[in-house]
């Protein structure tokens, strides 16, 4: 019975977290929070401001772009804590660096299916502005298929197809990138990470070529996604 | 609105998250957390997030499962109960 006040304090929480759902607006509804005016102007104005179709990439992107780059930053942090996380625990780890695995189904299989990931995740990130996806998303499938090619064929293999410096030269480079985009807003007289502002040209709206910058911060981030994610795996599956 | 399928979807990710909390065996408990993942980028496509569902998909059940197998591959596949 010494359990009994925590039980009680428990459903006590539990009674007033129900009391608050009970005053939630319905799901869907019409009177929710996000339908206020940020919603109904982002949709009124942003085909106008941006000139893209998919309103999300253009928050990301635009609205909302220098948020972004910090996002895109932060993975930096997240490569470089495992790498000296995992470089201080090298010889402490209870099992060897991840060799190549045997099985043929597996190897067989991955081989034919890599390109086509590959190739989905480039279009995600090409055609973030026009359809779902962006950098984030289609950034995450190009490196999980290069993930899938270090699981199935080991570091060694992986190592020779993309060598660890292209890798972190590549992340940079991107991060590099975002930065330089977002100066040619200052170049052109606006604010750093300007768009349309700034004058960069829209293009014809729905055509590949379309958004101006959106478009260009987009592949920056997707490359720096996908760079991330291989150096992280790479760190993790050991040396090489 | 939510019909039978998100309500199935639903039921669905609260067994899983349960069973990843309970299970011992860390590799069962990545494989239906990607599960869980898959299942919950079905949900954000109910709900008209088409965005986040393919972020889900790719990062939820792609990569986290890898990052997860990676780890245990390095370390140990089941729990340490006195730990």
């Amino acid at each position: 019975m010494r359990h009994l006040p925590a039980l009680l304090l428990v459903v006590a929480i539990a009674y007033v977290l129900a009391l608050t759902l009970t005053e939630a607006p319905a799901f869907g509804g019409l009177d929710v929070p996000a339908r206020n005016e940020v919603m109904r102007f982002y949709l009124d104005e942003e085909l106008d401001q941006a000139g893209i179709p998919n309103t999300v990439t253009a928050i990301i992107f635009d609205y909302r772009a220098y948020d972004t780059m910090g996002e895109a930053t932060v993975l930096f942090t997240a490569v470089g804590a495992a790498a000296a996380v995992l470089a201080g625990h090298a010889g402490k780890l209870v099992a060897r660096p991840m060799a190549a695995t045997d099985d043929v189904i597996l190897r067989i299989v991955s081989r034919m299916v890599i390109p086509f990931v590959q190739v989905f995740g480039i279009y995600v990130v090409v055609y973030g502005h026009l359809s779902p996806g962006g950098g984030f998303a289609g950034g995450t499938i190009l490196g999980g298929s290069m993930a899938l090619y270090l699981f199935v064929f080991g570091p060694k293999r992986t190592a020779r197809k993309i060598p660890p410096a292209w890798g972190e030269i590549m992340e940079g480079a991107a991060a590099f990138w975002y930065v330089l985009v977002g100066l040619g807003g200052v170049l052109l007289g606006a604010n750093f990470l300007a768009n349309a502002a700034a004058g960069v040209p829209l293009g014809v709206q729905g055509q590949l070529f379309s958004g101006g910058a959106i478009w260009l911060i987009g592949l920056g981030v997707g490359v720096k996604v996908a760079a991330t994610i291989v150096n992280l795996l790479v760190h993790l599956a050991g040396e090489t | 609105m939510i019909g039978w399928f998100g309500v199935g979807c639903l039921v669905f990710l609260l067994v899983c998250a349960i069973v990843v909390a309970r299970t011992r065996d860390l590799l069962a408990a990545t494989i239906v957390f990607a599960a869980y993942s898959l299942v919950m980028a079905m949900t954000w496509q109910q709900l008209r997030a088409p965005d986040v569902a393919i972020t889900e998909a790719a990062l939820g059940a792609g990569v986290t499962t890898l990052l997860f197998l990676l780890a245990i591959a390095r370390t140990r596949r089941t729990e340490d109960e006195s730990a």
